[in-house]
């Protein structure tokens, strides 16, 4: 063996020793807990598995008890509560779903209290604007409410493209005469995509939605009959996540060609 | 370089080795369970606990024997946890090679108890989770024009005894009910009053956060009340900020809300009110002159440091003034009244582990000039008040309230009264209150709340110490129906004139009710119905005669019952429906003698419906019918040759009705998005939609021979606005 490749093959080991490391960090204490738990709840969620949720619960429930205030434990149990109440509803069980708005809202409001990051606000501002279609005449309390607190998260993280995210589909359940539309829509969404490319955050900061935000552009699409774009965003969504079931089994054979 | 490389491709193995360690570490094979059971203190097995421990998370939920096991790759020393829902969750520290099966007792406890929020005779109004009326459909209710106190009329426990905003609560007078602001007493809550009703309270419902109102059996907290609370809390740091403009045909006003950095907020608001064009169109019952007008100002500071916390301060300053020429034979003159007042109030309230200390600092005055034909008052009083509490929660069910309670009170009254043979007077007249109390607020199982308290009261008016025990309970009977229960003692200092030297009866005791209420509630949020029987007894009431002399020692007794239903059909409609029944009496103090209250309207009927018609649009109507209230009637009159008038002579008093009330109210909304950040309502309304002829009251002629019924201030009325709002995202 040369020393050139002895070199190349050091190198090489060194790269994937090192990518290894970078692969797997070294988290520890309440880090680890909120890592597991994020990425249960995506998995949970690709996969449409209720009871895979609930576990992502349980462990956050267990972590919070070693870790009582810390904040990013407390966004995902808040982030679970949101993803269950969206399950619970696509699954049709409604009167599951304000008991989970609610217990969301005050979780995602220790979790500010302790640490505002501009997710907490996005999600919060999400539920707050969710709770409208269960209490339609407190609309006038909730919905500034919800709109400051998007305030917030864009003040805090005007690049962050998970707000965009939430800012986007806000705006698909809002009528256009209040600021919403397809339009907005698209427009925050493809922001949002945009700010995914180079978002990078690290473990266990906040990582979800990169695939997500195409499911919903896709939606868009199909809402402003452009049936190929709509194919194109869900193709692009399986691309990055080919575990989502939700676009592969639901959104995707749901496009009608034109 | 030979080294070098080689030091490099030690240090891959290493790595490698050291990954391969980790992962080994992991397999299955070295995994080990730990098994045990839990228990409660009796012993008994328990299902459903979640038991893991603390260092991996690796846990279990036990089955019906109480049994579990947990895999786990830890070693050595490890911390088990169990928790469940109503025990007490516990840690202990394991040896995981020798633990062996690990018994687990848990202790039973309250769990983390859904609150009891309903309360008997309480009612709220807000934005927040489980009211029973939220602040829009206080603005929307129909034929409220937007007031608070008309908002609060629909509710049981008030009878509609005319129609002006006074809140006549459970046979009680309306000066036994307290309108509080911010925890302080508004020593003047009505804006427009006149001998023939009031129109507004002065607060604008959207410079509240929430209402609570209670028809009795309130807690020790409220003291100087004898039958009714209502307090205003007004709103914290504005959300955005935003710019508001309304425009009626009585009214304009601008409002400013800011919402600034580092938790501070401001909200303001003037208002120019001038009822010229609505009575153009409408026509009015009265001939004004001049109309009902004014101006307000108010406006509010906020510093929320913390979430828990908040400096918060109020103000409002007013201006009315208002003529009514005289319409009646009887009458020498008419009516003429103007009135000034402010009112300052500032707060704290924080929160430092379990310990809520709240305080609350007033400054009121008011500068009233009325003239009633021959007599004349005019009436300067100011008011300083400071409320101080502390709230411990000393146990996950259990919170004691402690505080302090102070007023200063002074008064100042200038004028004639010819029939008291007096021509002229300036009298003044001041005093204090200081009162006290204690209240436990506990829940000591799931289904019950028990609230006790007592307080304690001292005024410089009557030189009397006060003590008031009071309780209520509420149990809670399966998942949605709650019966509750209260009994209490109340005592209030009659009104500062009535202690005037020349004017008054200085010695008065204090004024005391003795309510007992029981009733259930079923539902709590959007679907409720609710019943509630009372009973309330007086003693030592000052009333005024019909020749306005101060007499005391009055007696009297009022029992009902009180009915709500509020519902809705989802998308359909919704609404409420209110219904009271009373029986009230006490002494006359014209006839010394104990007869029909004069607020005893047996039946009271309210019923609203609203119905949104999908975004923007919202129709609501309402009902009202009540029982005509008792008047005395006069059955002749001799001729007094000394003072050259005719002096009527009356039957038994209180031993007739007038007609009953009937009222139907429509309005309808608007809500026009412009842009994200700004949005326009128009809003109409009917009241009186029949025109219906309720009678206020009955004058006579001078020599009492004719007798002519006073119309209520309301004929059909018609009333269109809008509002427009400008916010900053």
């Amino acid at each position: 063996m040369s020393n050139k490749t002895l070199s190349l093959v050091a190198a090489s080991a060194l790269v994937i020793s090192g990518a290894a490391f970078a692969q797997a960090p070294a988290l520890t204490g309440a880090s680890k807990w909120t890592d597991s738990a994020a990425h249960e709840i995506d998995a949970a969620t690709d996969a449409g598995d209720l009871t895979r949720l609930r576990s992502a619960r349980t462990l956050l429930d267990r972590a919070l008890v070693a870790f009582p205030n810390d904040a990013l434990l407390l966004h995902y149990k808040g982030y679970e509560l949101h993803r269950e109440a969206s399950l619970q509803e696509g699954l049709g069980h409604r009167n599951e779903v304000e008991p989970l708005l609610d217990q969301a809202r005050t979780v995602l409001e220790q979790s500010l209290a302790v640490k505002p990051m501009p997710e907490t606000h996005a999600l919060l501002s999400s539920v707050l604007g969710r709770s409208i279609g269960f209490h339609p005449l407190k609309a006038m309390f909730l919905g500034p409410e919800s709109g400051s607190q998007m305030t917030s998260a864009i003040a805090l993280g005007p690049n962050n493209p998970r707000v965009w995210l939430l800012r986007g589909i806000g705006a698909m359940f809002t009528p256009s005469q209040f600021g919403g539309g397809m339009s907005e829509a698209e427009k925050h969404l493809k922001k949002a995509a945009e700010l995914f490319e180079t978002d990078h955050p690290v473990p266990p900061a906040p990582s979800w939605g990169r695939a997500e935000v195409y499911a919903w552009l896709g939606q868009v699409y199909q809402k402003q009959n452009k049936p190929d774009d709509a194919t194109a965003a869900y193709n692009k969504a399986l691309a990055i996540d080919p575990q989502f079931n939700w676009v592969r089994n639901v959104l995707l054979p749901s496009v009608k060609p034109r | 370089m030979t080294r070098s490389l080689l030091t490099g491709v030690l240090l891959a193995v290493a790595s490698f080795a050291t990954a391969w360690q980790a992962v080994s570490a992991q397999s299955p094979d070295s995994a080990r369970f730990v098994r045990g059971t839990v228990r409660d203190n009796d012993g008994a097995p328990i299902a459903g606990v979640d038991v893991f421990l603390l260092e991996s998370l690796e846990g279990a939920t036990t089955d019906s024997a109480g049994r579990f096991t947990i895999r786990t790759i830890q070693r050595g020393a490890a911390t088990i946890v169990a928790r469940r829902i109503g025990f007490a969750p516990t840690q202990r520290a394991v040896d995981l090679a020798t633990a062996g099966s690990v018994q687990i007792s848990l202790v039973r406890q309250a769990p983390v108890l859904i609150p009891i929020t309903v309360v008997a005779g309480a009612y709220t109004a807000g934005s927040e989770r489980g009211a029973v009326l939220n602040a829009i459909q206080v603005a929307s209710t129909p034929g409220a024009t937007a007031d608070i106190a008309r908002a609060i009329q629909t509710l049981p426990g008030v009878q509609n005894v005319d129609e002006g905003t006074g809140l006549f609560v459970r046979g009680g007078d309306v000066s036994e009910t307290k309108v509080l602001l911010n925890d302080v007493v508004m020593i003047e809550p009505y804006n427009y009053e006149t001998p023939t009703g009031n129109y507004t309270v002065t607060v604008d419902p959207f410079l509240l956060d929430g209402i609570f109102f209670s028809s009795g059996g309130f807690g020790a907290r409220y003291g100087n009340i004898l039958s009714g609370v209502a307090d205003l809390r007004t709103q914290g740091r504005p959300v955005q900020t935003s710019v508001v403009a309304t425009a009626g045909l009585a009214a304009v006003s601008a409002g400013l809300n800011l919402a600034l950095p580092h938790g501070v907020g401001t909200h303001a608001t003037a208002t120019r009110s001038d009822t010229r064009p609505m009575f153009k169109l409408n026509g009015s019952t009265r001939s004004y002159s001049p109309a009902p007008n004014g101006t307000d100002f108010s406006g509010s500071a906020i510093w929320k440091y913390r979430p828990s916390a908040e400096f918060k301060s109020f103000g409002i300053v007013r201006h009315s003034a208002l003529g009514i020429e005289p319409s009646d034979p009887s009458a020498s003159g008419g009516y003429a009244a103007d009135f000034r007042s402010s009112m300052y109030q500032t707060g704290w309230k924080d929160l430092f582990g379990a310990v809520a200390p709240t305080i609350s600092v007033s400054s009121a005055q008011t500068h009233r000039a009325e003239e009633f034909g021959a007599f004349t008052l005019g009436d300067i009083e100011r008011s300083t008040q400071l409320f101080a509490q502390t709230a411990w929660t000393a146990a996950n069910a259990l919170t004691l309230r402690t505080g302090v309670d102070a007023e200063w009170r002074s008064a100042r009254f200038v004028g004639r009264v010819p029939s008291v043979g007096l021509t002229k007077f300036d009298s003044k007249t001041s005093g204090a209150r200081n009162g006290l109390f204690v209240e436990s607020d506990f829940q000591p199982v799931n289904a019950l709340r028990l609230v006790t308290g007592i307080r304690s009261d001292r005024s410089s008016f009557t030189n009397v110490r006060t003590v008031d025990p009071r309780v209520s309970a509420a149990l809670r009977v399966g998942g949605s129906a709650t019966i509750t229960s209260a009994w209490g003692v109340y005592h209030q200092v009659p009104d500062p004139l009535y202690f005037d030297a020349a004017l008054g009866r200085p010695g008065l005791a204090p004024m005391s009710a003795r309510q007992a209420v029981i009733g259930a509630q079923l539902g709590d949020d959007a679907n409720i119905a609710r019943v509630e029987l009372y009973d309330k007894q007086y003693h030592d009431l000052a009333q005024l005669s019909l020749d306005r002399v101060v007499v005391g020692g009055g007696t009297g007794s009022s029992h009902g019952a009180d009915l709500f239903l509020k519902g809705a059909i989802p998308g359909i409609l919704g609404g409420r429906v209110s219904y009271s029944f009373v029986d009230a009496n006490r002494t006359d103090p014209t006839s010394g003698l104990r007869a029909r209250a004069p607020f005893d309207v047996t039946h009271s009927l309210t019923v609203v419906a609203e119905k949104n018609f999908g975004i923007g649009w919202n129709a609501s109507g309402a009902f009202r019918y009540a029982t005509g209230k008792p008047y005395t009637p006069v059955t002749g009159a001799t001729f007094d040759q000394t003072r050259q008038l005719w002096v009527p002579s009356y039957g038994p008093p209180f031993s007739q009705r007038l007609t009953p009330l009937q009222r139907v109210d429509l309005s309808i909304s608007r809500f026009i998005p412009l842009s994200p950040e700004s949005f326009l309502v128009v809003f109409a309304s009917v009241n009186n939609l029949f025109d219906r002829v309720n009678v206020f009251e009955y004058r006579y002629s001078s020599d009492y021979t004719q007798r002519i019924p006073v119309r209520s201030l309301f004929n059909r009325s018609y009333y269109v606005g809008g509002s427009i709002s400008f916010a900053r995202q």
